[in-house]
């Protein structure tokens, strides 16, 4: 190959390149306005113990959702397969969720919204009783429901 | 043997095409779960994993749909073999670091890969890039 067949080819393959990387800029600037399941482009700043919602998805069904909400908000909408644990009825909720658990699962607690507190508490119980891994759901039930609005579960 | 070489590179551009259009897929289907898998590099500044996110999945599945078409055959070809050189370069980093993170190549459509599995696959995508250049350069 000559020098200036050379010098044609990388001049072509170059301005092919820059084409596909210009055409691929319109789908990547739909997706920051319209994609339901965009990053956020400021990092949300996470607490210890705390896990974001698509982190959790990426663990997958290895992850028992435990809903520290009441009982109206739960039956109204939860994580599908989530289980109901509050503090005040820990002893009759606790043998429920104990039925989910095994040693190799990890457990996800969530509340209503980011500063809601109780899914903190349930964690911290959960963890007093040895149930390791065991996380907080950043931003919650409203994280859920922005994410996956097409999976909400209801009832009881 | 002439006659056989056509019929390799053909397999190799559908297998090379298929592999990015799928990887692309699954990730532009879900890019808030690919920017954490970026972040779990700890390579990049979060924002720019993030822009990242939403623009590379398009970048492979497009590069994939025309090495299959054969439109654009080179620049896609430059692409290709160029992004495969900066994964390998990011999953060769982790696994030096001793990161314990999941190659992130696929979303999470396919079950975990450990980094010393994808860095092998990254090879013999790398190898199907270098048939494919030699074969396009060959004919012109």
């Amino acid at each position: 190959m000559s020098l200036a067949v050379k010098g044609k080819l990388l001049r072509l393959m170059t301005r092919q390149a820059f084409l596909i990387l210009a055409a691929t800029f319109v789908p990547a600037l739909v997706s920051v306005a319209f994609h339901p399941r965009k990053p956020e482009f400021r990092r949300p700043e996470l607490r210890p113990g705390e896990v974001t919602l698509p982190m959790a998805d990426a663990w997958g069904k290895v992850v028992v959702w435990v809903d520290a909400r009441p009982e109206d908000d739960f039956a109204h909408g939860h994580v599908p397969g989530a289980v109901r644990l509050d503090l005040e009825e820990w002893s009759r909720l606790f043998p429920v969720f104990l039925d989910q658990w095994q040693p190799t699962r990890m457990v996800v607690v969530y509340c209503s919204s980011r500063d809601c507190g109780l899914s903190s508490e349930v964690a911290k119980r959960l963890r007093g009783s040895r149930i390791s891994p065991t996380y907080v759901l950043h931003g919650g039930w409203d994280a859920w429901r922005n994410r996956h609005p097409e999976s909400v579960a209801t009832g009881e | 043997v002439k006659s056989v070489v056509p019929i390799l590179a053909l397999i190799c551009r559908f297998v090379l095409g298929a592999v990015f259009v799928v990887a692309g897929a699954t990730k532009a289907y879900d890019p808030a779960a690919f920017a954490e898998q970026i972040g779990r590099f700890h390579l990049l500044p979060w924002p720019i994993g993030a822009a990242l996110a939403l623009w590379v999945p398009w970048l492979e599945m497009f590069a994939g749909m025309l090495v299959i078409t054969q439109k654009l055959l080179l620049g896609a070809l430059l692409i290709l073999t160029v992004s495969l050189l900066i994964f390998s370069l990011a999953l060769l980093s982790a696994w030096l670091r001793g990161l314990n993170i999941d190659c992130g190549c696929f979303g999470h459509a396919l079950p975990r890969m450990t980094l010393g599995w994808a860095l092998l696959r990254n090879l013999l995508l790398l190898i199907l890039v270098g048939i494919l250049w030699r074969e396009s350069l060959r004919n012109r």
